[in-house]
């Protein structure tokens, strides 16, 4: 039987998330592939990080980067073939790095053969597999998602003369969850995919998969009761796999869909990301004291996935509108920055590149509780391009190094899926991998080492968090705990220098050890522990009894 | 146990180790208080609900400093507090910062105490509300940042309505002399509610004259002149309707007004003993409001004791007066109550000759001053009668006339401070 520690492996895993797509071209049409990111495993290896979680890389018209899935059990042909990702994933386990895919259930592509069968007639087998209805009326509480590109959840299809559901675009109809054989086909799409060797899926917009007249036909129970099916079958036939949910919703109700352990094994935390921003700019530790306050305990066998930024906008649908109008005017007063609720910009603009602070939020991400996920190309610090339509500036080629194509690819650059980040702070000459690996000083260093002090500790993954309550509130500062593994994380928020006394009592007699150079300092007393931090500055101290 | 802010070094280790903590902001919010635990709860309420509702983004700070209170004022503060936020979304830690003073200082060594902390908070604009102020509302500490925080002002003086019976020391000599002199009308000079930047700040806090009685006996007139008489941009906000001020004793109030009013005049010297052409003060809201409710005043015995003060301090008033004026003076205690008027001439001149005095340091400064009560009481007698079935409009078409004869007679006090007595 396998030790309970090693089936929670998600719960110490450092994750890289990246698109084939983006990261390397072994063909040389302008296309990152299988092969490519293969040969980049050492690169991803020696980073440190022990999960990759790809972004969809199905058979897809790809108008919605691959969320729009036309063959759910097929490698889309511009990234390789299915032996192509066999040996991908092989490659991975032999360096110990585990694989998390992406699987949408929520939807297909309208160009996907259910749904053009679904379509063909009222008659036809599929028909029911997709939500259908011949008026737009139903469901009207249901709020619209993509606010800058869909007025209407439902959309009119001239072939079938009905209207079908679609809580995202409208080339994306959902799925059908009320039909049990959509259910059977979707396990058996998963259960595809475990056999080949996948670690883990990170289940696309999990909260609309049930529609329920009279409600918001999000998190409903019907919903939950089908992804416990789902989860009853994984422990089942492939106990060690791992789900992930992306909901983003509230903390509460991001909860429910851990169950009682039932359900999810981890979650995305979407609220507190935009929060580690605010807090940044604000300078005070409230926002994100109070979100994780918000959060409700977890079963002992789940874990919080936690992220900077990803593929995705900087969403901003879980803050208020106060907040909102905040992070825009202080993140995203270019409007061109804005995209549906939120903002398409990477982590090192939204810092101004200044990088006291991309450290200190990779510091905040790397100790607050939660598995964190790094997203490609911030950890050498890649720009945006916001003039590329949707989110896809955020979604350009990895940079390799200053020469052709930033190393990412021998095609023509015309020929590239996207354009380089080109411009004088953040294009591939400035900003690449192979140049930071030159310098022990890099920001890729700098994160190397960062991943190996999270990972000397199982305290950062699986520690409870005690948060001190400093007078200072532009210190951020909190205790995890894991059985006699102790540490303290104090984060400066603020742009100056500041002094703090923080109430160490309970850990009187214990040295503070700082984690990054092993330096002693101070023993903790009687009196209030006295730290002087530079701007952004973060230590991590390991509090030992010696 | 909290340490009082001592007199050695103004600021205790536990008011700086406070400030440490809170950090610089953009706003400040001192709140001075002695036994004011009935009406300090609402000044609490009111300071963060305006911080809350309308400085959301910015960062925030408010400070109590208490000079001693016996009446539990500081756990009113604190009780206000925690229900004070309820109801309003805040981006940011609202902070608090609390602070006794045994200082023999006094209120004096309050304000400073609140200015070296928007000082070293580099506050871009503060606001102080007195503690045993009544009816602050939100809208009070909006006028008073405001104008310094989005228009850069330096010195906001508040504007009341006030009873058209109240604040006479202010109307009848305050206001008008320092038009006349500084060119700048404000009406409030010695309040005891304004606003001030974080440039008035450091230069008041870096300034070495809170040891001098009129700076520690006027703390708020000395902090509006020196805003007035240092080329800083200064201006009035309507605050609103402000409750009679508790009686206290006209001999403590002209000594404390009067007296700081008149060391303030020898401190700026030179900055209005040329002249400076007026200046119209830009105002947020109306300059006036009177109100008229009924108030019974013994006018009888205000002129009583100014008959009694002019014969008892006959001496005293002769070496500060001319001997006109003195006379003069002397010939309407003579007359019968129905008759007696001290017109707005003869009052402007009196009160310049005894600034003279004080400046002269004719006699002890002190007793110069208190010499002005029974004049003042004078004054006050035929203010009343003159305006006792008066409108407001009437009444400041003849604060107008008064302040015109501050200024018509401006010549005559500059040649006299200016001649070596």
């Amino acid at each position: 039987m396998t030790a309970p520690l090693q089936l929670e492996w998600y719960k110490d895993s450092v994750i890289y998330q990246l698109h084939v797509r983006t990261f390397f071209d072994s063909n040389g049409d302008g296309v990152g592939d299988f092969r490519g990111l293969q040969r980049k495993l050492d690169y991803l290896q020696e980073l440190g990080v022990t999960s990759i979680w790809l972004l969809p890389f199905y058979p897809s018209p790809l108008r919605d980067d691959g969320y729009d899935i036309a063959d759910y059990c097929a490698v889309h042909k511009s990234y390789g073939t299915l032996d192509d990702l066999k040996a991908f994933l092989d490659a991975a386990h032999q360096r110990g790095i585990r694989v998390i895919i992406e699987m949408v259930l929520n939807h297909t592509s309208d160009q996907h053969p259910w749904f053009q069968e679904s379509r063909s007639s009222r008659d036809n087998p599929r028909r029911n597999w997709y939500v259908w209805s011949d008026t737009d009326e139903l469901y009207r509480d249901a709020r619209i998602i993509f606010v800058d590109t869909e007025l209407s959840n439902w959309a009119w299809d001239p072939v079938s003369k009905a209207y079908y559901w679609h809580r995202f675009f409208s080339h994306q109809p959902d799925l059908n969850y009320d039909n049990p054989e959509v259910r059977e086909a979707m396990w058996n799409v998963m259960k595809f995919w475990l056999e080949l060797g996948i670690d883990g899926f990170r289940l696309d917009a999990v909260p609309y998969l049930v529609e329920r007249d009279g409600t918001s036909c999000e998190n409903l129970p019907e919903t939950h009761d089908i992804v416990r099916d789902f989860r009853r079958r994984l422990d089942e036939s492939f106990p060690g796999k791992m789900l992930l949910a992306e909901a983003n919703q509230w903390p509460a109700d991001v909860c429910a869909y851990f169950g009682q352990g039932d359900e999810f094994h981890m979650a995305f935390h979407f609220p507190l990301m935009p929060r580690m921003f605010m807090a940044v700019k604000l300078e005070d530790r409230k926002p994100i004291i109070e979100i994780l306050q918000r959060t409700p305990e977890i079963p002992k066998n789940c874990q919080w996935c936690i992220f900077l930024r990803n593929h995705d906008e900087l969403t901003l649908e879980m803050v208020t509108d106060i907040e909102r109008d905040y992070m825009y005017d202080e993140y995203a007063r270019d409007k061109t920055m804005r995209i549906n609720l939120g903002i398409r910009r990477r982590l090192a603009p939204l810092m101004d590149n200044d990088r006291r602070r991309i450290e200190l939020l990779n510091g905040m991400l790397m100790s607050l509780p939660g598995t964190p996920v790094i997203y490609y190309g911030d950890e050498i610090g890649m720009g945006d391009n916001v003039y590329i339509g949707d989110r896809n500036g955020v979604r350009t080629p990895m940079q390799w190094d200053g020469h052709w194509n930033a190393g990412f690819s021998d095609a023509d650059p015309e020929q590239l899926y996207a354009p380089l980040i080109s411009n004088p702070v953040y294009g591939y000459q400035a900003v690449n991998v192979d140049s930071q690996k030159r310098s022990e000083h890099s920001l890729l260093s700098w994160m190397k080492r960062l991943i190996q002090v999270r990972k000397s500790t199982q305290v950062f993954s699986r520690g409870s968090i005690e948060f001190l309550d400093p007078p200072n509130h532009r210190v951020l500062a909190y205790v995890r705990e894991f059985g006699s593994e102790r540490v303290l994380a104090v984060n400066n928020l603020s742009s100056t220098s500041q002094a703090v006394e923080l109430n160490l009592k309970r850990y009187r007699g214990a040295i503070p050890i700082e984690m990054s150079g092993k330096t002693i300092f101070p023993r903790i007393g009687d009196l209030p522990y006295l730290l002087t931090m530079g701007p952004y500055q973060f230590y991590w101290f390991r509090l030992r009894r010696i | 146990m909290e340490r009082g802010v001592s007199d050695e070094t103004l600021l205790s280790d536990d008011f700086i180790r406070q400030l440490v903590s809170v950090g610089e902001v953009d706003l400040l919010v001192g709140i001075p208080s002695r036994n004011n635990c009935r009406t300090i709860g609402n000044i609490v309420r009111a300071a963060e609900e305006s911080l809350l509702r309308n400085f959301r983004r910015q960062r925030t700070v408010l400070i109590n400093i208490d000079a001693g209170s016996r009446d539990g004022t500081q756990e009113a503060v604190r009780q206000a507090s925690v229900v004070g936020t309820n109801g309003f979304e805040s981006l940011r830690t609202l902070r608090w910062i609390t602070a006794r003073t045994e200082s023999a200082a006094g209120d004096s060594a309050v304000l400073r105490t609140i200015l070296a902390a928007a000082d070293l908070l580099h506050a871009k604009a503060s606001a102080v509300v007195s503690g045993s102020t009544a009816a602050v509302s939100p809208g009070w500490i909006d006028s008073l940042l405001n104008p310094v925080f989005r228009e850069n002002y330096d010195f906001v003086a508040p504007l009341y309505a006030r009873h058209r019976f109240d604040g006479l020391l202010t109307r009848n000599l305050l206001y008008p002399f320092s038009r006349a002199i500084f060119g700048k009308s404000m009406r409030e000079m010695r309040a005891s509610e304004f606003g001030f930047s974080g440039r008035l700040a450091s230069e008041c806090t870096n300034r070495g004259e809170w040891e001098n009685e009129g700076v520690q006996s006027a703390a708020e007139t000395w902090m509006a002149i020196t805003a007035m008489s240092d080329s800083l941009t200064c201006c009035q906000a309507f605050l609103g309707p402000k409750a009679r001020s508790s009686s206290v004793a006209v001999v403590d109030v002209i000594r404390e007004a009067v007296g700081g009013f008149f060391w303030c005049l020898e401190s700026t010297e030179t900055y209005w003993i040329h002249g400076h052409d007026p200046e119209p003060l830009k105002t947020f809201g109306p300059d006036h409001q009177l109100t008229n409710e009924a108030v019974r005043v013994d006018r009888k015995k205000m002129f009583q004791l100014y008959r009694t003060g002019v014969a008892e301090l006959s001496d005293i008033l002769a070496s500060i007066l001319d001997s006109d004026t003195h006379a003069e003076l002397v010939r309407l205690a003579a007359l019968d109550e129905t008759a007696f008027r001290l017109s707005n001439a003869l009052w402007v001149r009196a009160v310049y000759e005894f600034a003279v005095a004080y400046h002269r340091s004719v006699i002890n400064r002190g007793h110069l001053v208190q010499a002005l009560v029974p004049i003042y009481r004078g004054r006050v007698h035929s203010f009343l009668t003159v305006h006792r079935s008066d409108d407001a409009d009437a009444m400041e078409a003849d604060l107008e006339d008064l302040c015109q004869e501050f200024g018509r007679q401006r010549s005559f006090f500059i040649e006299r401070w200016s001649t070596k007595g």
